[in-house]
């Protein structure tokens, strides 16, 4: 029976030979039990599921399901866009809100802390340290133009470091530039705790 | 079948005529209903199957691009769709813990097929389909039931012509071990 099953399905398959085909066929003719298993399995291709009676209203309604599921796909996807945008700018906003107050907290929380912890001259020496040429320039008008309100207890002292400074100025109005160490170093020397 | 009346309705409906898509419909519905009611063995997978293919040509049709006849493009979507029902319902059946009867009385329930003697007839045969693997069902289906060439197959399903033969071989041997045991 094996052997039957296996020479049929390889006779239907079309993997046997042109010579093997002729001795299956001359087989068929002698051979009950295998043209028994060939009837067996012609039999059972020959349902003509192309024309079994059908409900006739399912194929009717058909197009109105399919069409309104098309409809109903297109709201959800219009229903998910109109919910989904909106949230999106709100999410995006409160993002780009939430940062902006974050670098402002940030901003404030080192402002504070060097207020609190640092005088005048530090704060100078550790955060005026990258200055460009722009800054530079700025600082030195400054110097050029008011000269600072410092208020000594020492008078020598005052008298000492007023003298850097005039010096300082005389040398560097000629020059016109100014060194970010030359400005560290004048900077340091006046005592902006005291002054107004 | 005609391929210059599909170019028409096709074109039609590329232009905006919605008319020509229920013509589509209308003239495929039942060889695409058949072919995923062969494929998956009862009424409701096939039911789900036939709209899902009818709601993906609605997409996609403007894209056809005639490099096939339109019902090798419809029957590739059939086949690759009903291919992915049957794994889904060997999914859901092997992570169900409830009785299998159930759900298999409520599809044999729900049927279109109206005459009793050719149920009785499509239901023995869909037990011998359905102790075929997926591939195998496809091939003896397109071969027996839609009398399609190796070529033809080989075009819908990207399959070549040796290794469909091999898988229908395959496929007889199992009906032909079936029926001998079941009878």
């Amino acid at each position: 029976m094996k052997t039957n099953n296996e020479i049929i399905a390889k006779y239907f398959s079309g993997l046997l030979s042109e010579k093997e085909i002729i001795q299956f066929e001359e087989r068929l003719i002698t051979d009950s039990a295998l043209k028994n298993d060939v009837e067996k399995f012609l039999s059972l291709k020959k349902i003509d599921v192309n024309n079994v009676e059908l409900d006739e209203r399912y194929f009717a309604n058909l197009i109105l399901r399919t069409r309104e599921k098309i409809g109903n796909r297109a709201k959800s996807k219009l229903h998910k866009l109109a919910i989904g945008v909106p949230s999106l700018a709100i999410t995006i906003i409160l993002v780009f809100m939430l940062t902006k107050s974050n670098m402002n907290n940030e901003k404030n929380s080192l402002s504070h802390e060097i207020i609190t912890n640092l005088n005048d001259t530090q704060i100078v020496q550790q955060y005026f340290t990258d200055i460009d040429e722009a800054t530079k320039e700025t600082y030195y008008n400054i110097l050029v133009n008011e000269k600072p309100s410092v208020e000594f207890v020492d008078e020598k002292e005052k008298e000492k470091i007023l003298a850097v400074y005039d010096s300082f100025i005389d040398d560097q109005i000629d020059e016109n530039s100014l060194s970010q160490i030359e400005l560290n170093n004048i900077i340091s020397k006046i005592d902006f705790k005291n002054s107004k | 079948m005609n391929r210059e009346e599909d170019f028409n309705l096709v074109k039609r409906f590329v232009e905006g005529d919605e008319r020509a898509f229920n013509e589509i419909v209308k003239k495929y519905q039942k060889r695409i209903y058949w072919h995923a009611r062969q494929m998956l063995g009862n009424h409701l997978d096939a039911d789900e199957v036939t709209q899902e293919v009818l709601i993906l040509m609605y997409k996609k049709l403007k894209s056809f691009n005639f490099q096939s006849n339109l019902f090798t493009w419809i029957y590739k979507i059939v086949t690759t769709r009903s291919i992915n029902q049957i794994r889904k319902n060997q999914i859901k059946r092997f992570f169900s813990i409830d009785d299998e009867e159930n759900p298999l009385e409520l599809k044999s329930n729900n049927d279109i097929i109206e005459d009793i003697s050719n149920k009785e007839k499509i239901e023995k045969l869909n037990k011998v389909l359905e102790k075929l693997p997926a591939k195998q069902r496809q091939v003896f289906i397109m071969r027996n039931f839609d009398d399609l060439s190796y070529e033809e197959i080989s075009q819908i399903t990207g399959k070549s012509v040796g290794g469909l033969k091999a898988n229908y071989f395959h496929a007889l041997k199992k009906v032909l071990e079936y029926t001998n045991e079941n009878e």
